[in-house]
């Protein structure tokens, strides 16, 4: 245990007490429940809750937040010791009874919310898919379909005294703590399990490299991260002037990985100069040991909060490090094992990031580095079915089967197995779009594929389980992709539409003509000969030549 | 080329200032379209550690053109800052002769006898070779006969006689494949005929 750090018992929750300094005490419950913990039909159910379990809480003085990670849930608050007792306490009995009234405009509130935030980075959906570590790429798309019964369940079973830390940085632990939470079971983390061949690259904006990798968590990993950042650092923004911006992080995300993440930026005129010198940065640690005082100001850097010996500053780490069961050292113990980092245990680590990493870079990619590209879809047996013919890309086909759905054109195919599918997100004008757990999916546009009717879209919808079906909001008709005219028309009209139309009002017009000078003859000629086989005959073919002619004519204006 | 790329990569991490493995990478970089941003970076590590490597220079000159999604400016604005660089009796100097070279060669014959006839171009064709391969501080190095040949083609085409005179004598009965065979029908009579006056002539 770190230094400074006592562990207790507060009502049967682990404690985690650091002496803090003045009269201001911090404190925090950190939960061992995330985004990581949810699937993609529940996304964002964690978030909810929190919420929740935050409305109502006024505070006369202190500052308090709340946060939902990957695998944590924090509620935290600075302020007086009583203040932090009621506000932890009522954050408790809030948990226990969650104002679900409030359900729809919490969700609404976490949907503004969303919008604040922008885009989320992919590489996580494209390392571990639609599920566990990967949701944190998706929006919070589970949120339509949860009910009051899903959240209370939610929070019954995982904020419950057993998953969960509370620390404290005090003079001495506050009195009046009632943290009243429902007993459980600690509940670990799921594993991260890549669902792509690694090492691979994804194509992303011209003005960004990411590198994303998993490996063992370790001191040595740490130290590693520290090495690769200031390389990074000196290589791409101080020598090469190519970023503004390069460094590397460290994240653990469960007992025993932790994710490094290079980043590097760069202006979109030299995004092919930038993917090369990263290239060359891994190279560079790859295949030549770290100089010593390369190493030695990496230890330096990772040494130098610990040296801090301010144990307050550990509490949050420590109490993380507590709920996904990994022993907690001292300083003593992780200086120690920061000194013997060796270079060559640098490099090994650094070797592991590049061999498994996930980058997403500009245009140029990796593939002349030796790194493929990841398969952006995937075909499998969708099994017999309805097979539906694009109206705007030619020899595209929805191929809606027994087992699955497949959308295939003239160069790819991808399907999505309904026994997959972590999400049928269904819109009010009937689009639909499934995705599949390990992130495949095909996008269905009824606008865009010839007969694709409410029948056929409830076919595909009865496949699916029921509790993957996802409600999403309705589109504005912009929104809505309409198939482009010039491709319905096909190649050799698309030149020059307007020619094409003119002569199709032409066409019709002259059948129109015809028809009418054909019948009027035949008439004519008929009501003068007083009827006869001959004449019947020639009524019999004008009306045939006046029907085939106003088909041609409403044929052609149609296509017009 | 893949497979020579990784190799180079290894080559030019172990030995980062070793600049020939670094001039084999701007071959890649085009051959593999890496683009214009990653040759400049290869050639800057070959520049940072020697100022005026003519070849890498004539290598990354070939990246700029627009057949390597380069642009005619960004070229001559390289040859320009190259030459202002470069001390007198460098080759880099010439490296302007060699980047109208390859603008001439594209334009068809009748327009490069129009476009090589123009007197900027001449002067900077004429300054180019005073300040490389005819300034008494030129020491003579491999580039020597390609320079020649270039110098004596591009006056040669545009009927200045007298101002290729010194580079076919200078070259006697050679000439450089790498540029004469780039020539082709009234180029290549033209330059064939004035090379042949000029070895008739003689030195004066």
């Amino acid at each position: 245990m770190i230094e400074g750090i006592v562990e207790t018992e507060v009502n049967g929750i682990r404690t985690l007490l650091a002496r803090g300094s003045g009269q201001r005490v911090s404190a925090g419950l950190t939960f061992r429940v995330g985004r990581a913990d949810e699937t993609l039909a529940t996304s964002g159910i964690t978030h909810l809750v929190e919420h929740l379990a935050l409305h109502g809480r006024r505070l006369a003085e202190g500052h308090f937040n709340g946060e939902t990670a990957d695998v944590f849930t924090h509620f935290h608050i600075e302020g007086t010791a009583a203040g932090v007792v009621e506000h932890l306490n009522g954050v408790c009995r809030a948990l226990g009874s969650l104002p679900v009234d409030r359900l729809e405009t919490e969700k609404e509130i976490l949907r503004t919310e969303a919008t604040g935030r922008g885009p989320a980075p992919m590489l996580p959906a494209w390392r571990y898919g639609a599920q566990s570590y990967g949701l944190s790429s998706y929006q919070e798309i589970g949120l339509a379909r949860l009910s009051a019964v899903d959240v209370e369940h939610w929070a019954r079973t995982r904020f419950t005294r057993d998953n969960v830390v509370l620390w404290i940085s005090a003079e001495e632990l506050p009195v009046g703590f009632e943290l009243d939470l429902p007993g459980g079971e600690p509940v670990p983390p799921p594993r991260p399990e890549s669902v792509l061949p690694v090492p691979a690259w994804i194509p992303g904006p011209e003005n960004l490299a990411v590198s994303y990798a998993t490996v063992e968590r370790s001191t040595a990993a740490t130290v590693a991260t520290r090495v690769l950042g200031r390389r990074l650092f000196v290589e791409l923004q101080e020598k090469g002037g190519l970023s503004y911006a390069a460094d590397a992080v460290y994240t653990p995300i469960d007992q025993s990985t932790a994710v490094i993440t290079a980043v590097a930026d760069c202006s979109p005129e030299k995004a092919d100069a930038l993917v090369g010198a990263l290239v060359d940065v891994f190279a560079g640690l790859r295949y030549v040991r770290v100089p010593d005082e390369e190493l030695d100001f990496a230890k330096a850097s990772v040494c130098h909060p610990l040296l801090e010996q301010r144990a307050e500053l550990f509490l949050a780490t420590t109490a993380m490090n507590l709920l996904l069961g990994r022993r907690v050292l001292s300083q003593d113990e992780l200086l120690a094992e920061i000194d013997a980092v060796t270079a060559a245990d640098v490099q090994q680590v650094l070797e592991t990031v590049w061999s498994g990493a996930l980058t997403q870079v500009p245009a140029i990619g990796l593939s002349w580095a030796g790194v493929e590209r990841a398969p952006g879809f995937r075909e499998s047996a969708s099994g017999e079915g309805a097979e539906y013919f694009s109206l705007g890309a030619p020899a595209e086909v929805l191929v809606v089967g027994e087992h699955g759905v497949t959308v295939r054109g003239e160069d790819y195919a991808s399907t999505v197995a309904f026994r997959d599918c972590a999400g049928l997100l269904t819109w009010p004008d009937g689009a639909r779009q499934l995705i599949d757990r390990d992130g495949f999916q095909v996008s269905i546009e009824p606008t865009l594929f010839d007969g694709l009717d409410p029948i056929a879209l409830a076919a595909i919808d009865a496949r699916v389980d029921s509790g993957v079906v996802l409600p999403m909001p309705r589109r504005s008709p912009e929104q809505i992709p309409q198939p482009s005219p010039v491709a319905s028309l096909g190649r050799d009209r698309a030149a020059s539409p307007t020619r094409a139309r003119t002569w199709m009002v032409l066409w019709a017009l002259l059948a129109g003509w015809i028809g009418f000078i054909t019948v009027r003859t035949v008439s004519l000629t008929s009501s003068a000969a007083n009827g006869g086989d001959a004449t019947w005959e020639m009524v019999i073919t004008a009306w045939a030549v006046l029907g085939l002619s106003l088909a041609l004519g409403w044929w052609a204006v149609r296509r017009a | 080329m893949r497979r020579a790329e990784a190799r180079l990569i290894e080559v030019c991490a172990v030995v980062p200032t070793w600049t020939l493995p670094w001039y084999f990478r701007l071959f890649t970089a085009r051959g593999l379209w890496l683009g214009q941003g990653e040759a400049r970076r290869r050639y800057d590590r070959i520049a940072a550690e020697i100022p005026h490597h003519f070849p890498a220079q004539e290598v990354l000159l070939q990246q700029m053109s627009p057949d390597w999604s380069g642009t005619w400016e960004a070229m001559f604005e390289f040859t320009r800052r190259v030459a202002a660089w470069a001390p007198p009796g460098s080759p880099s100097k010439a490296l302007i002769a060699k980047a109208h070279l390859e603008r001439c060669i594209t334009v068809g014959e009748k327009r490069a006898v129009a476009y090589l006839k123009q007197a900027q171009v001449q002067r900077e064709v004429a300054e180019a070779a005073q300040g490389s391969v005819l300034h008494p501080a030129y020491r003579s190095g491999p580039e020597r006969v390609d320079l020649h040949t270039t110098f004596g083609v591009l006056h040669a085409i545009a009927g200045a006689d007298d101002s290729a005179l010194p580079h076919f004598l200078a070259l006697g009965s050679v000439v450089s494949a790498q540029t004469w065979s780039q020539l082709s029908g009234a180029l290549l009579t033209k330059s064939a005929k004035a090379r042949d006056r000029a070895l008739k002539v003689g030195p004066r």
